[in-house]
């Protein structure tokens, strides 16, 4: 499968769309690559309206992330499936194509979207479960709140270079030994310097029945307790 | 599909190689209810107590600690560098590098005890190696390109789970689940002479 989608597109149906993209609520770039009179006149709930021609530049800025991508046309007469290819060569490797496109998605009696669809990709990865946002992390971090504990999971050699002011250092290999020291009644902000073990702490926590959030982000600190998030 | 895997792509088995290893079907049943192995291993392995297998997520080096992914959760556990037997690793007398090597979700198998603050610790990972089918029953991503274009018969079966069949399976694909395989015969063709074609997520 990996092999076979570095050089071409897979296929799914109406129903799998449904089922296993949008009613899981995935993160994902849905184009109808139908006209924009066609698009405005009912289109499948998500989805960016770009034309063959526009579709790679419109998708460029997020390559990096590399985004699920899910094409559709108007009645699977193998355009879309032409575009999936062109992303392909593009350096977009597996897209996926509407078996039947738009007229499936009908002819399965599936919900259609009024007015007009997006005209620009929106798409933002799901973060992991349990992650705090950096901007979250920065605010609650300037004046930790009362139900908030900031924990620091880096081991000791790390923590002797600077620590966040305010914040309570519990090694990751040492959290689940330690749990006394943990106030289960408090909200738990979970930091390390990748995110590796703070997501870990977090997993061991979670299993106990703590509180918890962790940040997913190379993080360093500063002798003064300033930090830089990247 | 499987986040970047490198292996080898294209399992593809003939029916007779499949119908030959009897035992591959054995455990069908329900799995008992206090299972630690992910689905996906039950299939084929029985629980054993003190092992554990699961898909791989993470490793942590500076806190001795590797991630496992189970089918709905995440389980921490710990290591010894200095005790740890990694098997099949990809640096032979190297844990760390052999730890770094492991590919995200690839399926491992740990042996452990359970230490005083409840997490377990593992004396041993065994990475799965990739299955061998051999070179005369393998299909290459260019001939089965030409074989959906072309004019032969063929069948085409996805072996994955409904899941993953159902966010992209490539073209004219069936999907008959691993586990559910020997329920859906009837799904393939009559002409037991007419080319079948197997893939999953990696050579597994």
């Amino acid at each position: 499968m990996p092999e076979w989608n570095k050089r071409n597109f897979t296929v799914l149906s109406a129903q799998a769309l449904k089922e296993g993209w949008l009613d899981k609520e995935l993160s994902f770039v849905l184009v109808d690559l139908r006209s924009e009179k066609e698009a405005k006149g009912g289109h499948i709930r998500g989805a960016v309206n770009l034309t063959a021609s526009e579709i790679i530049q419109a998708l460029k800025p997020f390559k990096e992330q590399k985004p699920p991508i899910v094409l559709y046309d108007a009645k699977g007469d193998g355009s879309a499936e032409k575009v999936a290819m062109t992303l392909v060569q593009a350096g977009f490797p597996g897209p996926r194509v509407l078996s039947g496109g738009f007229a499936a998605w009908q002819g399965a009696k599936l919900s259609v979207e009024a007015g007009a669809p997006a005209a620009k990709v929106a798409y933002v990865p799901k973060p992991k479960a349990g992650a705090i946002s950096a901007a979250e992390f920065q605010a609650l971090a300037k004046a930790i709140p009362a139900n908030v504990v900031i924990v620091d999971v880096r081991g000791d050699d790390e923590v002797d270079k600077g620590m966040i002011k305010g914040a309570k250092n519990v090694p990751a290999d040492e959290v689940a030994s330690r749990l006394a020291e943990i106030p289960k009644d408090k909200e738990l902000v979970l930091h390390c310097t990748t995110g590796a073990r703070a997501e870990m702490a977090y997993n061991i926590l979670k299993e106990k029945g703590y509180k918890a959030r962790f940040l997913d982000a190379d993080i360093t600190v500063a002798s003064d307790g300033g930090f830089q998030i990247k | 599909m499987d986040s970047g895997v490198m292996r080898k792509s294209l399992a593809a088995v003939s029916l007779a190689a499949l119908t030959m290893t009897p035992a591959l079907w054995g455990a069908e049943q329900a799995p008992p209810a206090k299972q630690k192995d992910v689905k996906s291993c039950s299939v084929c392995h029985k629980p054993v107590d003190g092992q554990m297998r699961a898909f791989f997520d993470q490793v942590a080096l500076k806190s001795d600690s590797i991630q496992l992914k189970l089918d709905n959760s995440f389980e921490v556990v710990k290591f010894d560098v200095d005790a740890l037997k990694v098997i099949n690793g990809s640096d032979p007398g190297n844990v760390k590098k052999s730890l770094k090597g492991i590919k995200k979700g690839h399926e491992v198998r740990v042996a452990y005890t359970v230490g005083s603050d409840g997490m377990k610790n593992i004396s041993e990972i065994s990475i799965k190696p990739a299955m061998k089918v051999p070179a005369q029953k393998q299909v290459k991503v260019e001939e089965l390109e030409k074989l959906l274009s072309g004019k032969t018969k063929y069948t085409l079966v996805d072996a994955r789970p409904p899941v993953k069949f159902q966010e992209g399976s490539i073209p004219t694909a069936i999907n008959i689940p691993l586990p559910a395989f020997q329920k859906n015969l009837d799904k393939l063709p009559k002409d037991k002479g007419e080319l079948l074609v197997y893939f999953c997520a990696g050579v597994t």
